[in-house]
């Protein structure tokens, strides 16, 4: 059977690692690189966070360096924000668990060049799930718009309609690039693109019980993933008031696989706002009411115990995910 | 007990003109003034929409002040698609004009000058006389004891726009002026809580059974905004708004609230969006935001109050559970 042509587009990240785990396990799906770009942290972290969790789960795949910066400052010709300090994901990006690196698997290539190359090469078949800043994405539709319209799909963690984080109204990957992030959905009328914003990951929270669950009962990968969670646990408790934390960027790699994880998706026009008060905002028009084309499929309300269960199957195997069910029974 | 003294800024439109009326037919509120504003419809035709509600339930005594007829600095965009030409559905296209007694601004300066932090203002409209006010004289509308606004969406969609609400869109710059003036006690009942105000087809027909002039004309006017929300929206009923935040000030227990620092966006795709930081910890900028509503307690109040010689009619179809 031919399996699932797939780029994932990210910036490590403690979520975006625990998505390239359960990712890495999916077999219908051949992961044809992992592109990096700089969003939740610098470029050298998240290049150098792929490399070490694809060393990690033993993939033979390589890592594809991207861009340094937002759109804008990239095409300024701008050096690199420097965002050191900790933040939600701790000093290195993936809360302070020690991985070992292995830089033979970092490409020589460059992430625009491998997604423009990898389309032409699989025309109408390769599917981006970007869960970063859609930096990447937006210089290769620069470079060749063309191309990246025979893209079959892109899954994107990012947005909300009804939710923000960096402010009340944006999200931290739409609002970190804002261009970037019109220059895709531009891409609408060709290619699917499904927003997996706010509205839909907040409805899963990996709670207390599933978390220890998974420190419990999933070998040394769910230790892991544990260890590595305990810094953004933290935060959201500090900042949410919630006992668990939402893996944002697990979610469209989910509904890749599975898209009745969500439950209602709704096909809709979406703008973005790039400056003022709402910067980063996504409009998304829910109820048609603007009549313009519709760019975006927008998920809104996600399955969510089906969400979980289809992760702990994934990633860490049926053994575990059937555990799971016992553990916690529905009724 | 102290009579609630409650001056009105409307833009008279249907829901407003049923605010009105349980305004003036509920005796713990001492209505000090109707000021009009030009909103859902232009100022004109709603001081003479307000005139007719008054008239209806014999409160030809409360003043009717005519207040500004543009936003402060957009183009005036009225609400007659969802109102209907006339503002009230269409039927009745009111000329009498109420008797003038100033403006607007100076009706509400001199209020509040006269019984000073004793007056509630429950702006039902844009925000385009109060801000007016506070540009004049910013001190002026501390003297009021607390101000409500029926405004904004802050977790569902607008109304204008995904985002915007119709009084906020419609003169975005002075609903920014009024919340970046961080007043103490102000009330912001946004779509989210308005929302869930819906006056089915079943209430209506209750209303028509009782046969009266009051109520024919609570029926004819809502007639419009229903074939709008089945046409626009695919909801069955309408959605009355501005009655809710009156209902409020009699039963303080209708409406629950959070507290939000908010801010509005006066430019671009996103214009008079309710920007809402609920995690705003500076105290100075917040304001209570209502965040559920006991939609029965409301139709139970409203329609008595209304139909107060109905009363026994209405229990029993609660009872019957008929409405409701």
């Amino acid at each position: 059977m031919n399996k699932r042509k797939i780029i994932f587009d990210t910036d490590p990240g403690i979520d975006d690692a625990v998505a390239l785990l359960t990712l890495l396990n999916v077999e219908s799906f051949e992961v044809l690189g992992i592109t990096s770009v700089a969003g939740n942290k610098g470029i050298q972290h998240t290049t150098d966070n792929a490399s070490k969790l694809i060393n990690y789960a033993q993939k033979n795949i390589k890592v594809y360096r991207g861009a340094h910066s937002s759109y804008q400052r990239v095409k300024d010709g701008l050096i690199e924000e420097v965002r050191d300090g900790g933040n939600v994901h701790g000093e290195d990006g993936l809360g302070g668990v020690n991985l070992p690196i292995d830089s033979d698997n970092i490409s020589a290539i460059g992430a625009i060049d491998f997604i423009l190359d990898s389309v032409r090469t699989y025309p109408g078949e390769v599917e981006i799930i970007s869960v970063g800043p859609m930096t990447n994405l937006a210089l290769a539709i620069d470079q060749d718009e063309t191309t990246m319209r025979k893209v079959k799909k892109i899954w994107s963690m990012g947005g909300g309609v009804f939710r923000g984080n960096v402010t009340p109204v944006a999200e931290f990957n739409y609002w970190f690039d804002t261009i970037s992030v019109e220059k895709v959905y531009s891409l609408g009328n060709d290619v699917d693109i499904v927003m997996v914003g706010l509205d839909a990951t907040h409805q899963c929270i990996f709670d207390a019980n599933d978390l220890t669950f998974i420190r419990l009962a999933a070998g040394e990968k769910g230790e892991l993933i544990y260890a590595m969670v305990q810094d953004y646990l933290n935060a959201y408790w500090k900042f949410n008031n919630y006992i668990g934390i939402v893996i944002h960027d697990l979610l469209p790699v989910l509904m890749a696989i599975d898209p009745t994880v969500c439950t209602r998706l709704v096909h809709s026009n979406l703008r973005i706002v790039h400056q003022g008060l709402t910067k980063g905002q996504c409009i998304v028009d829910l109820a048609d009411s603007w009549k313009l084309n519709k760019n975006a499929f927008v998920a809104m309300d996600m399955d969510v115990r089906k969400c979980k269960e289809l992760f702990m199957e994934v990633c860490f195997g049926l053994v575990v995910k059937e555990t799971y069910v016992g553990v916690f029974p529905t009724l | 007990m102290n009579k609630i003294k409650l001056i009105l800024d409307v833009d008279p439109g249907i829901d407003d003109s049923l605010a009105l009326l349980l305004a003036g037919l509920s005796a713990e509120i001492e209505l000090l003034a109707v000021t009009v504003v030009s909103g859902n419809i232009e100022v004109n035709q709603a001081a003479c929409n307000a005139k007719l509600a008054m008239s209806l339930i014999n409160r030809n005594d409360v003043l009717i002040a005519k207040g500004c007829a543009l936003p402060l600095q957009r183009n005036y965009v009225d609400a007659t698609d969802t109102h209907g030409k006339d503002g009230i559905g269409e039927i009745y296209f009111p000329s009498e004009e109420p008797i003038d007694h100033g403006s607007a601004t100076e009706v509400i300066i001199g209020l509040l000058r006269q019984y000073p932090h004793q007056i509630t203002i429950a702006a039902l409209g844009p925000l385009s006389n109060l801000a007016t006010i506070i540009k004049q004289d910013a001190e002026v509308c501390a003297l009021a004891k607390e101000i409500i606004i029926m405004g904004g969406s802050v977790k569902v969609c607008g109304n204008c726009s995904p985002v915007a609400e119709y009084n906020f869109w419609c003169d975005p710059d002075a609903a920014k002026i009024f919340f970046d003036a961080h007043l103490a006690n102000v009330t912001l009942v946004p779509l989210d809580v308005t929302y869930k105000i819906r006056l089915t087809p079943d209430m209506r027909e209750m209303i028509r059974q009782f046969k009266s002039p009051l109520s024919q004309y609570v029926v004819d006017i809502t007639g419009f905004y229903v074939d709008f929300h089945w046409a626009q929206e695919r909801t069955l009923g309408c959605v009355i708004n501005d009655p809710l935040v009156i209902a409020y000030l009699l039963d303080r227990s209708i409406l629950t609230f959070k507290k939000g620092y908010v801010q509005i966006e006066t430019e671009g795709i996103a214009m008079g969006e309710s920007v809402v930081e609920f995690r705003e910890t500076d105290s100075q900028k917040l304001t209570d935001i209502a965040q559920s509503v006991d939609s029965k307690k409301f139709f139970k109040l409203f329609l008595k109050r209304l139909f107060h010689e109905h009363k026994e009619d209405i229990q029993l179809m609660i009872e019957k559970r008929m409405i409701l």
